[in-house]
């Protein structure tokens, strides 16, 4: 069961994501990451069935961030399979510091991206989000490589008939990341600021349009519609709406 | 402005032209051109040609994949090379995961060699005389070959044209990303890709339209890296640049759209040089006809940019005749005022009249005035 049912209706999307063995992007502009309150969506979707685990693979926050938004959502997180990947902080002693509820499930090691893979593929149609992507490029790392884990990344979710969603800042340092990405995606959704100026009511506008693979998923009881929405933050939820229709603008 | 029927990339793609062996289809991230290419094969499919797919990126769809006709060449990211990575970090020496050596090159060009054999050996045994169907050698895309060697992948793109060349009525086609990375060297190996190529196809979102149209000019705003008419996967603009065997170089602006039920490419003409229509401007009848339209005609031509003041010319003449017509005050004189007017005798006009213009200059005490011609000492 999909959390935001007017998006999941404006984009056509009946089970509240994409196909299977789809890649989504995700990218804000501006400086909190928008996409990252889609995890509770993309999280009650893909656990709906109680059998598809949720993968988070963070390399910006703690458990204890998604927690809170989690929280924040009313969704209690242990009611689903949820597995989260610390790539934040490496060291190796993270486990024995934290508590049980904030403790990761796995960390990722730069140098461990082999393990990382066998760990993933014994995963079979789970959906992995990517959050935070474009912080290799800020540690030095190149963007073929970025792109490549990416890639890897895709090839085993994909192969094993599961979802990838990566979320990631958009600028003119991550723009060529964003446009290697792209060509791996089948949908693209794209935070942004409001076109028109800062709102009290609206909190920014998404512009959702099929990625360069949209071509090869033949579905047409399920068409993807490109559309352009609005959205509004509040305290414990997210409200999407077609421009000028939200009941707080009319 | 040239019909559909005779654009020169509808007669490339429905193969009534043979003369471009190498096309490139190049892409941005606003408009992929995997729709264009599939729709190519698509149409080589119908016409009972044979495929080589070389998948380095990914498979194509499905309907492509499953066909008899198609070979499917997989040169993609492997899982056990996905698995069996362990390069440390390092940016100046790490290529990344997918990174492809000269081992790999070799690899791929002896793959396509023997694709390219056994779809020969498939025609000859057919028809026994050999097929006249021809063979479509699709390479999607070269984007991470570029990024292992540039050398290597000119070399490889070069030996795989030289191939299909030997082969009556094939062609390849390529797809690539002009705008993936901004370095000199990324640049470099794009043109000599556009260089060795027989026919380049850009394909851009149908948006850009507008910034080709005359009188375009840009509010300043930075356009954003997604819009939502981008990424259309059926309809698009595409710029041909064909090089013919004569050494002619011709350039074609169409829109295309992929049939929803036959998944095949429809081209429309688009004239980008079309001018802006104007407002049917009134003409002085005093004026001569012929001269004064020919006048405006060249007015047009030679100010496609600006229409305002091509609108502005036609009123302007119109004011040469009478400057006094549009004014807010009455400049324009009664009969008893021109009478008035015409009444008046002015001073000195009869003295002008009357005289043939002679000077008549009365000396000063002090003036010294000489009868001699100052020319009389010349000797001439």
């Amino acid at each position: 069961m999909s959390l935001y049912k007017t998006l999941s209706s404006s984009l056509n999307w009946p089970t509240g994501h994409g196909h299977p063995s789809t890649t989504t992007l995700l990218t804000s502009i501006s400086l909190e990451p928008t996409h990252t309150f889609l995890i509770p969506h993309f999280l009650t979707t893909s656990t709906s069935d109680k059998q598809s685990p949720f993968l988070l693979l963070s390399f910006t926050q703690t458990l204890s961030h998604y927690t809170h938004i989690l929280r924040k959502q009313g969704i209690n997180q242990t009611k689903h399979k949820t597995i989260f990947i610390n790539a934040l902080n490496t060291q190796n002693d993270l486990g024995a510091t934290l508590p049980q509820v904030t403790r990761p499930d796995y960390t990722l090691r730069r140098t461990e991206w082999p393990e990382f893979f066998k760990f993933l593929d014994s995963f079979k149609q789970c959906t992995l989000f990517i959050d935070g992507v474009c912080s290799l490029l800020d540690l030095g790392e190149d963007v073929e490589v970025v792109g490549d884990f990416v890639v890897g990344c895709k090839r085993i979710v994909e192969g094993n008939n599961g979802r990838l969603i990566v979320g990631l800042f958009l600028d003119e340092f991550t723009d060529p990341l964003v446009s290697r990405l792209v060509r791996s995606a089948h949908y693209y959704l794209g935070f942004e600021p409001l076109a028109s100026g800062s709102s009290a009511d609206v909190s920014g506008q998404l512009t959702v349009v099929p990625g360069h693979l949209y071509c090869q998923v033949h579905d047409s009881s399920q068409e993807f519609k490109p559309m352009l929405l609005h959205y509004r933050v509040s305290d414990t939820t997210v409200q999407f709406f077609s421009p000028g229709q939200s009941r707080i603008v009319l | 402005m040239s019909t559909a029927s005779s654009l020169s990339i509808r007669r490339l793609v429905t193969y009534q032209q043979y003369t471009a062996p190498l096309i490139i289809v190049s892409e941005t991230a606003q408009q992929t051109a995997l729709p264009f290419l599939e729709a190519m094969v698509r149409e080589s499919l119908a016409r009972n040609m044979r495929i080589v797919a070389v998948c380095i990126d990914g498979l194509p769809s499905s309907d492509i994949a499953n066909s008899p006709k198609t070979g499917i060449v997989d040169q993609r990211l492997s899982l056990d090379s996905i698995l069996a990575t362990n390069k440390p970090s390092s940016a100046a020496t790490d290529m990344g995961i997918g990174a492809i050596d000269q081992n790999g090159f070799s690899q791929l060009q002896s793959a396509i060699d023997r694709g390219l054999q056994n779809i020969q050996t498939q025609m000859k045994l057919k028809s026994g005389n050999g097929s006249d169907d021809g063979v479509l050698v699709v390479i999607d895309s070269l984007d991470r070959l570029l990024r292992s060697s540039q050398t290597s992948t000119l070399m490889l793109v070069r030996r795989v044209r030289q191939a299909v060349c030997s082969v009556p009525k094939s062609r390849v086609v390529a797809r690539f990303s002009r705008d993936l990375w901004d370095s000199k060297s990324w640049s470099y190996a794009a043109n000599a890709l556009c260089e060795l190529a027989d026919a380049t196809v850009d394909v851009h979102p149908l948006d850009d339209l507008r910034t080709w149209m005359p009188g375009w000019y840009s509010d300043g705003r930075a356009r954003p890296f997604m819009s939502l008419r981008n990424n259309d996967f059926r309809r698009g603009l595409a710029r041909l640049e064909h090089k013919r065997q004569s050494g002619k170089i011709s350039f074609e602006v169409s829109s295309f759209e992929i049939d929803a039920h036959s998944q095949l490419l429809k081209f429309s003409a688009v004239d980008v040089s079309a001018e802006p229509r104007l407002p049917q401007a009134q003409t002085n009848p005093s004026m001569t006809q012929a001269k004064g339209t020919s006048t405006e005609q060249k007015s047009q031509k030679a100010q496609p940019t600006q229409p305002t003041q091509t609108a502005q010319t036609a009123p302007a003449q119109q004011k040469d005749a009478d400057p006094a017509a549009d004014l807010s005050f009455n400049l324009s004189l009664t009969d008893k005022q021109r009478q008035d007017r015409a009444n008046v005798e002015l001073p000195y006009l009869n003295a002008q009249v009357m005289s043939a213009g002679e000077i008549h200059y009365q000396m000063d005490d002090e003036d010294d005035w000489d009868s001699d011609d100052p020319d009389d000492d010349l000797e001439i």
